[in-house]
C-alpha cells in the first residue's frame, strides 16, 4: 500500500515537471519569436508582442489563421493527424523490420548472412533522409508515373493514394537512422539477456527464455522508440516537404517562408503540438521503465 | 491449404489496391491547377497586401464593376449595363441582370455596401485610400440603379471602380457574420464556390446562372503544392492541368515535350536596381547612369530568364499602356560607363582595381536581394551575381547582402538602410508609378524607397493625375520616361515574360496579365 502511495506520489512528480517543462518551454519559444522581424508588426514593441504570445498560449484562444483563414484549431488538429500518422506507422514499420531482423542476427553472430544484413543496414542508415525522399520520389515518377504529393489522396485513384500513404514512410524508415540504431539495440539486448547467468539456467532447466526476451525487448524497443522521437520529427519534416503532406513540419516551414503577415499565434499552436508529442513520449519512455523494469520501478519508488 | 488461402487474400488486396478510380483531373471538363502559396481566406478586403494566388482564385468567383482589359487598353463593364453623367463628377449607374451565387438578385445596395465595407474593414491601405479621396458619396437610386459623387480630381472614374463586388446580404453583420462569409464566400461570378479542404485545397463549380456567357469548364480544383518541381512533374504526369508560370529555367522541357501548351502572358511587373540617395556618393547622375550602361543586361535576361522578357527604359513594362517604345532602353557599353566614370574624377588611386572618388572614398556598395525559400529566388542571386561581377570591370566594387523576406522590406522600405537594392515592382492595371518617384510620397512603407527627390518628375506626375484623355496621359507619361531615363534613380533592367503551361484539351485559352482567370467564361473545351 505505501509502495503504492509513493508509486503514485512519484507519478504525480513526473506529471508535474512535465507540465512545468512544457510551459516554460513554450514561454521561452513565445520570448524567442519576438526577435524576429515582421514587417506587419513594427509598431509594436517586443514586450508587447510577448505580452500577447503568453495570452495566446495561456487562454488557448488561437482565432483564425492569417496563412489558411481557417480556425486554428482545426489547421492544428489536422496537421497533427498527419504527423502522428508519420509517426505512428513509421515506428510499428521499424518494430516490424527489427524485431525479426536483431532476433535473427543476435542468434546467427557469426553468419555471414547477419554480417551482412549489419553492414547493409548500417549503409542504407547513413543515407541522409532528404537524399532517400528525392531518390524514392524520382523512382516513383519514372516507374509509376505517379508524383506522389499528398493531394492524390484525395482525388486520385487507389494506386496513387497507396503510393502517398506508403512512399513517405519508407524514406523515413530508411533515412532517419533510427531503423540501424534500433536493430542494434535491441540485437544487443537479445544477446545480453542470452549471455546472463539466470538465463542459462532457465535454459539448462529445459525452461522456455521467450517471455524474458520478449519482456526485455519490449522494454528495449519502448524506451529506445519514444527516445527517438526528436530525431524522428526532424526527419518527418522533411519528408512532409518532399512529399507534401500538410503536417505540422510543413506549417513550420510555410509559416517561416511567408514574406508578410507572419501567423505567429498558428507558430505557437504548431510549436505545442510538437513540444506535446515529444512529452507524450518521454511519459511513455518513464512509465515504461518504470513499469518493465523493476529495478528502476523499486528505486523510483523508494 | 493455409498458403493457398493467404495467396488468394494477396490476390484480392492487390486487385482492389490496383483497380485505378477516375481521378479528378482526368474529367475532360474538369480543370485542376496548381499553386505554390496557401489560400488563405476568401474576403477579398481582409488582406493587408494583394496577393497572387488569392486574386487568380477571386476572379473566378467575384466581379468588379469595371475590369481593364489589356488587349483593348481600357475599361470594359462587367457588372454596369449603362452609364450616364448627371453632373460635375456625377455618374448614375444602371446594373446588369446578375445573380449571386446564392440565387439572390444583384441590387444597387450591394454596391453601396461594398464601398463602405471597403472603408469601415478593409485592410489594404492603398485601396481604402483609393475610395476615400476619389468617392464622395455613393446614392441607390432604385434597386438597379445607384449615382456615385467624385471628388474634384478624378479622372477615368471606370478605373476606380474596379473592385470585387461583395454580397450585403451575406456579409452585412458582426464578425462572426463576415467569419462565416470568409470561408464560404459568394459572388457573381462564373464558379461557384464549393469548399475549401485540408491541404490547400478548393473547388469550384459552373454558376448556371452566370449572366454573361457560360463557361465552358464544368468545374475546378486548386490543389497547393510547394515544390516547383513537383508542380512541373504533376503537370507532366496528368496529376493536373494548368501551371500558371512556368520556371524560365523549365519552358524548354515542357515545350519539347509538346503535352501542354505554353501560353504566354504580358507581365505587369519590372525588375529594377534601386539607388538609395542617402549615400552621397549614389547622388552623382554620371556614376548610376555608368552602373547602367555598365550592366549587361540583356546577356543576364537570356542567360537567366531564357531570354523571356524585354529590356526596359523606365518604369512602364511593355504591357502598360503608356509605355511608350521610343524611349530607348540604355544599350551595354562599359567604355561608356568607364567615360562617365573618368568625366565625374573617379580613379583607381591605389591601384586595387577599385575607383576612388575625388575625396578619396572608395567606390564600394551593398546590393541588398531578397531570399526565399527553395529555388524561386535563384534567377535572383544569380542576376545580382552578374551584376557584381560587370560592375567589378569598371572598377565599381559590389557586395551582395541577402535578406529573408520580412528583414528585406523593413531594411528597404521602413529603414532604408541600404546602397542598392534588387526589387521587382508589380503594378496593379492602374500601374500608378507615381509612389515609386514623387517626393511627396517618401514615407516609411512607401514606393519611393531611394528617397529620390526631383521637382520636374513631380510635376509630371501631377500633371498625369489630373489629365483626362489618353493622348494627354500618354504625352505625360512618355516626359517622364525620358525624364527618368536621363536621371536614372534606378537600372531599368527587364520586364520578364510570363509563360503558363496548359494542357491540350483546352483551347482558346485567353489570360488576364493580373487576375489570370478573369477571361475563363472564353476557354473552350475540347471533346475526346
Amino acid at each position: 500500500m505505501t509502495n503504492q502511495l509513493t508509486s503514485r506520489s512519484a507519478w504525480i512528480k513526473h506529471l508535474g515537471y512535465s507540465v512545468f517543462q512544457f510551459f516554460a518551454t513554450m514561454v521561452l519559444f513565445c520570448y524567442l519569436i519576438t526577435f524576429l522581424p515582421d514587417s506587419q508588426l513594427l509598431d509594436k514593441s517586443q514586450t508587447e508582442r510577448f505580452t500577447e504570445y503568453l495570452l495566446i498560449l495561456l487562454t488557448l484562444d488561437f482565432g483564425y489563421s492569417t496563412l489558411y483563414g481557417d480556425p486554428i484549431w482545426e489547421i492544428v488538429l489536422d496537421s497533427g493527424i498527419k504527423t502522428l500518422f508519420l509517426i505512428l506507422t513509421s515506428i510499428a514499420f521499424i518494430i516490424l523490420f527489427t524485431v525479426p531482423m536483431s532476433m535473427y542476427s543476435a542468434y546467427n553472430n557469426d553468419h555471414i548472412l547477419s554480417r551482412l544484413l549489419n553492414k547493409a543496414l548500417f549503409i542504407i542508415s547513413s543515407v541522409p533522409i532528404l537524399v532517400v525522399a528525392i531518390i524514392i520520389v524520382a523512382l516513383s515518377v519514372s516507374l509509376l508515373g505517379i508524383v506522389p504529393e499528398f493531394n492524390l489522396f484525395y482525388d486520385g485513384n487507389n494506386v496513387q493514394k497507396v503510393a502517398v500513404l506508403t512512399l513517405p514512410l519508407f524514406a523515413i524508415i530508411i533515412g532517419d537512422g533510427i531503423l540501424f540504431s534500433i536493430f542494434e539495440t535491441l540485437q544487443d539486448k537479445i544477446k545480453k539477456i542470452k549471455s546472463e547467468p539466470w538465463v542459462k539456467g532457465i535454459k539448462a532447466r529445459g525452461g522456455n527464455i521467450n517471455k524474458h526476451l520478449v519482456r526485455g525487448i519490449t522494454e528495449s524497443m519502448i524506451v529506445s522508440v519514444t527516445g527517438k522521437i526528436s530525431f524522428l520529427i526532424s526527419g518527418i519534416i522533411v519528408v512532409e516537404l518532399v512529399f507534401n503532406w500538410q503536417g505540422l513540419g510543413f506549417i513550420l516551414l510555410d509559416i517561416f517562408s511567408q514574406s508578410s503577415q507572419r501567423d505567429y499565434a498558428l507558430l505557437i499552436a504548431v510549436m505545442a503540438l510538437i513540444l506535446l508529442f515529444v512529452q507524450a513520449s518521454g511519459f511513455i519512455r518513464r512509465f515504461t521503465i518504470m513499469k518493465m523494469n523493476p529495478e528502476k520501478k523499486y528505486s523510483s519508488a523508494a | 491449404m493455409n498458403n493457398t488461402l493467404y495467396i488468394k487474400f494477396i490476390l484480392f488486396v492487390t486487385i482492389i489496391v490496383l483497380v485505378p478510380l477516375k481521378s479528378h483531373s482526368q474529367f475532360a471538363e474538369h480543370l485542376s491547377y496548381t499553386e505554390q502559396d496557401a489560400l488563405g481566406q476568401f474576403n477579398p478586403y481582409d488582406y493587408e497586401i494583394e496577393r497572387g494566388v488569392s486574386l487568380r482564385f477571386f476572379s473566378l468567383i467575384y466581379e468588379p464593376l469595371y475590369r481593364y482589359n489589356f488587349d483593348d487598353e481600357s475599361y470594359e463593364s462587367i457588372l454596369v449595363e449603362s452609364e450616364r453623367r448627371t453632373g460635375a463628377n456625377q455618374y448614375n449607374f444602371r446594373l446588369v441582370d446578375a445573380t449571386w451565387h446564392d440565387g439572390e438578385a444583384l441590387t444597387a445596395e450591394d454596391i453601396k455596401f461594398t464601398y463602405k465595407y471597403i472603408l469601415e474593414h478593409g485592410k489594404n491601405e492603398v485601396i481604402r485610400n483609393r475610395i476615400k479621396d476619389e468617392i464622395a458619396n455613393i446614392r441607390v437610386v432604385s434597386d438597379k440603379e445607384f449615382s456615385i459623387q467624385f471628388t474634384d480630381h478624378v479622372n477615368q472614374f471606370r478605373s476606380i471602380l474596379t473592385q470585387w463586388i461583395l454580397p450585403k446580404h451575406a456579409l452585412d453583420g458582426d464578425s462572426a457574420v463576415r467569419q462565416q462569409f470568409a470561408r464560404s464566400p459568394i459572388g457573381t461570378g462564373p464558379f461557384v464556390f464549393e469548399e475549401k479542404g485540408r491541404q490547400g485545397r478548393a473547388s469550384l463549380t459552373k454558376f448556371d446562372k452566370y449572366h454573361s456567357g457560360l463557361p465552358k469548364i464544368e468545374s475546378i480544383s486548386l490543389r497547393r503544392v510547394l515544390d516547383t518541381s513537383s508542380r512541373i512533374s504533376g503537370l507532366l504526369a496528368g496529376q493536373s492541368d494548368l501551371l500558371i508560370e512556368v520556371p524560365p529555367g523549365r519552358l524548354q522541357e515542357l515545350e519539347s515535350r509538346m503535352m501542354h501548351q505554353i501560353e504566354p502572358y504580358l507581365s505587369i511587373s519590372i525588375n529594377t536596381i534601386s539607388f538609395n540617395f542617402k549615400n552621397p556618393l549614389l547622388e552623382d547622375r554620371n556614376l548610376r547612369l555608368a552602373m547602367s550602361y555598365g550592366f549587361n543586361r540583356e546577356l543576364t535576361l537570356n542567360q537567366w530568364y531564357e531570354g523571356q522578357g524585354s529590356l526596359i527604359s523606365g518604369p512602364y513594362s511593355p504591357a502598360s499602356s503608356l509605355h511608350d517604345p521610343d524611349v530607348r532602353p540604355l544599350p551595354y557599353d562599359p567604355d561608356e560607363a568607364v567615360r562617365l566614370l573618368n568625366e565625374s574624377g573617379y580613379e583607381d588611386k591605389n591601384g586595387d582595381g577599385i575607383l576612388q572618388s575625388p575625396s578619396g572614398e572608395k567606390l564600394s556598395f551593398d546590393i541588398l536581394i531578397r531570399s526565399t525559400v527553395g529555388a524561386t529566388g535563384l534567377p535572383a542571386q544569380n542576376v545580382s551575381q552578374d551584376f557584381v561581377d560587370n560592375m567589378r570591370e569598371i572598377g565599381i566594387e559590389i557586395n551582395l547582402k541577402i535578406e529573408f523576406s520580412d528583414n528585406f522590406d523593413r531594411v528597404v522600405y521602413y529603414d532604408k538602410e541600404f546602397d542598392l537594392a534588387l526589387i521587382e515592382w508589380t503594378f496593379d492595371p492602374r500601374y500608378n508609378v507615381a509612389p515609386m518617384f514623387h517626393s511627396d510620397l517618401i514615407q516609411p512603407g512607401g514606393r519611393n524607397v531611394g528617397s529620390y527627390r526631383n521637382i520636374e518628375v513631380n510635376l509630371l506626375f501631377d500633371s498625369l493625375q489630373i489629365a483626362s484623355q489618353y493622348r494627354d496621359r500618354y504625352r505625360i507619361a512618355s516626359q517622364i520616361q525620358r525624364k527618368l531615363a536621363e536621371e536614372a534613380p534606378h537600372i531599368f533592367m527587364f520586364s520578364v515574360m510570363k509563360n503558363a503551361a496548359i494542357d491540350l484539351r483546352f483551347a482558346n485559352v485567353v489570360i488576364d496579365p493580373f487576375h489570370f482567370f478573369s477571361y475563363i467564361n472564353r476557354w473552350e473545351v475540347i471533346d475526346d
